[in-house]
């Protein structure tokens, strides 16, 4: 069954390396140190690779369903499960999706919050954030993709980070493995929740205009994911102990204290603000893609149940009050993102193979 | 439909306003504030306020306001009533302890900046012989807003003076990274004069004794690599000489058997002679000034680390080093292998130059 899209809607195989770069590099990221770190302390950066490798083995998992179907997650589902069953999947998926974009919204304005604003209201932040992701996601999946590219400017914040270097401690580096592979591989779970994103392929398969040839960009993404994530382990591991760590929140927006400039006394009001381009792209493809899942549930226009969609996330981003409820929703959406990564593609890809041999015995 | 969305996003811009504003002229920043210890637990805080006056925009003069009370922020807050410009607390740069209040822990106070979002993490704090009060109210600074003065006494004597590097951060650092134990400058007031007298050790996040200048000096060699700061010594013939440091190496060593000492410090110290009083030919005397000064640093520097031992901290970080060159390493058992550590000190001066005359 083919089912690609019109070559109008389609994108460049390479632009899967900054679609699935954006979607992985998510805000997460800014408090990804603090767990890892008190379990495998000086080793954490050995967890940071094994778990990036392991979602390499996942990428590959991916694409060898896809290409085997060539067709989008929502048909594989209702190819493999039926009707029923596969809606029910598409369903949750559509939650998922939608808990993750509430989750990504409710963390930025509680960042603008924390930071800056502490009498903001969350309301009408999320109000503007939602009318400008409907004004995105209605200009269709290239839009998306050209905001991903846009949102790579976010690399400038990270830059500044040299600046730190005056206060690296390098002897907090070693010992190396001076920690059990049980504390290493349990901190390697952690790092689920920064790296999780490549789900999102399984949406926008049919959108790539050569599918086949977009595989090496997708490795390549987690690849730099790998190093963006080292990067910021070294840095907090350099710059403050385990100690330390444990009584911050968001690790990252406190490495930005340290950078000064001239014209800018405080860096980190910048950095704390910039987080808008780490959750802009995820909320609008998480949107794009539970839209275009009721597209084929239901039947009915993309256009038509976006609005729906998102005053269903406004309602639940004003429902979550403070820190407490954040960190909730967060270790919820960890979890399920660990199941569907580790669990559910691997499912999924064993279902596949056994579906060859019935049909090759057939 | 996407026009009247584009327009409703355009109208959030009109938004923006609804905030609560901070106008820079109609509030207080102060730099510096000072804590001292005040009856039943509670702590007289102290700001200086910097007055601007308009027209002449090089005059700054500051007001003290000081109060009583049990928690900083709440002070503030009530020192608001007295102000016709409410604080900010986004600006301190400074921060002074009396010693006192030093003696009983500054865990507390470490919490309140640390925790607040506005609050610099490389703010210089110092520890003063005296009334913190006391200080802020003598003139010492002549046409200079008094917080600023502060920060850059301790901001130039940090860069290119004596005194080691210990901001915010670098005192949370040492005070819970485990094996290692804080220090701050220490100021006094001399004459109407604040000098920055020597070095406070702590004990966790407790004031327990100071070091004098001399010591402070080779502690920072100890400490960093240096590349400024002048050394001076009594030669045998009772002449003195001074050799400007143009850039010392220190290195940290642990020993892998039970014999050798198990740590050792290697400090290598290139510098310039700058005076040599009474000896005219310092050339041929080269070799015993190097001597001198070699053992000079020795003796200071090992008496340090015995007084350290006995007090029982560890500003150096000793405990931290052997963390990282060990596996397992336990706090419990450093404590205790501490008192009795052997530590050897390795100075080597290397004399290079001797200004422009021979």
């Amino acid at each position: 069954m083919k089912s690609m899209e019109h070559p109008r809607f389609t994108i460049s195989p390479f632009l899967v390396f900054v679609l699935i770069l954006t979607m992985q590099f998510g805000p997460e990221y800014i408090a990804m140190s603090n767990k890892p770190i008190q379990l495998a302390g000086t080793d954490t950066w050995i967890s940071v690779i094994l778990c990036g490798i392991s979602f390499h083995i996942v990428i590959w998992m991916m694409y060898r369903i896809l290409n085997r179907n060539e067709t989008d997650l929502i048909h594989i589902h209702q190819q493999f499960f039926g009707k029923w069953a596969g809606a029910g999947l598409n369903f949750i998926f559509i939650v998922y999706f939608l808990l993750t974009a509430s989750y990504q919204i409710r963390l930025f304005i509680e960042i603008i919050q924390v930071w800056l604003f502490p009498d903001l209201e969350t309301w009408p932040l999320a109000l503007a954030l939602l009318l400008l992701v409907y004004y995105i996601v209605a200009g269709g999946f290239r839009v998306i993709v050209g905001i991903c590219m846009f949102s790579l400017l976010r690399n400038l914040t990270l830059i500044t980070l040299i600046f730190t270097a005056d206060y690296f401690h390098f002897n907090n580096l070693s010992p190396i493995m001076d920690h059990s592979l049980n504390d290493i591989i349990r901190a390697s779970k952690e790092f689920t929740f920064p790296y999780l994103g490549v789900e999102t392929l399984f949406f926008c398969y049919t959108f790539i205009r050569t599918p086949k040839k977009s595989q090496k960009w997708a490795h390549l993404a987690n690849f730099v994911m790998i190093l963006y994530c080292l990067m910021g382990i070294f840095i907090s591991l350099l710059l403050f102990k385990s100690e330390q760590l444990s009584n911050e929140i968001w690790a990252q927006l406190t490495k930005y204290k340290f950078v000064h400039f001239p014209f800018i006394e405080r860096f980190e009001f910048i950095g704390a603000v910039s987080q808008i381009l780490w959750v802009i792209p995820i909320i609008c493809f998480c949107l794009w893609a539970s839209s275009r899942m009721f597209k084929f549930l239901f039947n009915v226009k993309q256009l038509t149940v976006l609005p729906i969609l998102l005053i269903l996330v406004f309602t639940a981003v004003c429902l979550i009050p403070g820190r407490s409820l954040v960190e909730a929703v967060q270790i919820m959406l960890s979890k399920i993102g660990f199941y569907i990564i580790y669990a559910y593609i691997p499912f999924l890809f064993i279902v596949d193979i056994v579906r060859v041999k019935v049909r090759r015995t057939v | 439909m996407n026009r009247l969305f584009l327009l409703l996003l355009v109208i959030c811009f009109l938004l923006t306003g609804c905030v609560k504003q901070q106008v820079l002229d109609k509030i207080t920043i102060p730099i510096v504030c000072a804590y001292d210890e005040a009856p039943n637990d509670q702590i007289e805080l102290t700001i200086a306020a910097p007055k601007f006056q308009a027209g002449k925009p090089d005059s700054v003069s500051t007001i003290l306001y000081s109060k009583v009370g049990y928690t900083s922020r709440n002070i503030l807050q009530l020192m608001n009533m007295r102000l016709n410009r409410p604080i900010n607390p986004g600006k301190f740069s400074v921060a002074l302890f009396e010693k006192n209040l030093a003696a009983k822990g500054l865990a507390d106070e470490l919490d309140v900046t640390l925790r607040e979002a506005q609050s610099s993490r490389t703010k210089y704090m110092a520890v003063v012989d005296g009334k913190t009060k006391e200080m802020l109210q003598a003139n010492f600074s002549s046409n200079e807003e008094k917080g600023m003065f502060l920060f850059n006494l301790l901001d130039t004597n940090v860069r290119s003076g004596l005194v080691p590097r210990q901001n915010l951060h670098d005192f949370e650092y040492s005070f819970l990274g485990k094996g290692m134990d804080p220090f701050l400058p220490l100021l006094k007031l001399q004459k109407d004069q604040v000098v920055i007298s020597g070095l406070a050790l702590f004990k966790d996040d407790k004031y327990v004794r100071s070091l004098n200048e001399k010591q402070m000096r080779v502690m920072k060699l100890l400490l960093q690599n240096v590349k400024h700061g002048t050394l001076e010594a009594k030669l045998d013939n009772g002449s003195y000489i001074a050799v400007v440091n143009v850039g010392s190496k220190v290195n940290y060593r642990v020993g892998k058997d039970t014999k050798s000492p198990k740590v050792t410090i290697y400090l290598i110290l290139n510098g310039e002679i700058l005076e040599s009083m009474g000896v005219h030919s310092p050339k041929q005397e080269q070799q015993r000034t190097k001597d001198r000064f070699e053992k000079d640093l020795t003796t200071t520097g090992m008496d340090l680390i015995q007084l350290f031992k006995k007090e029982g901290i560890d500003p150096l970080g000793l405990g931290d080093f052997v963390r990282s060159k060990t596996r397992n390493w336990n706090e419990e058992e450093w404590k205790k292998e501490y008192q009795t550590l052997n530590v050897r000190l390795n100075v080597k001066v290397n004399l290079l130059e001797t200004g422009i005359r021979k």
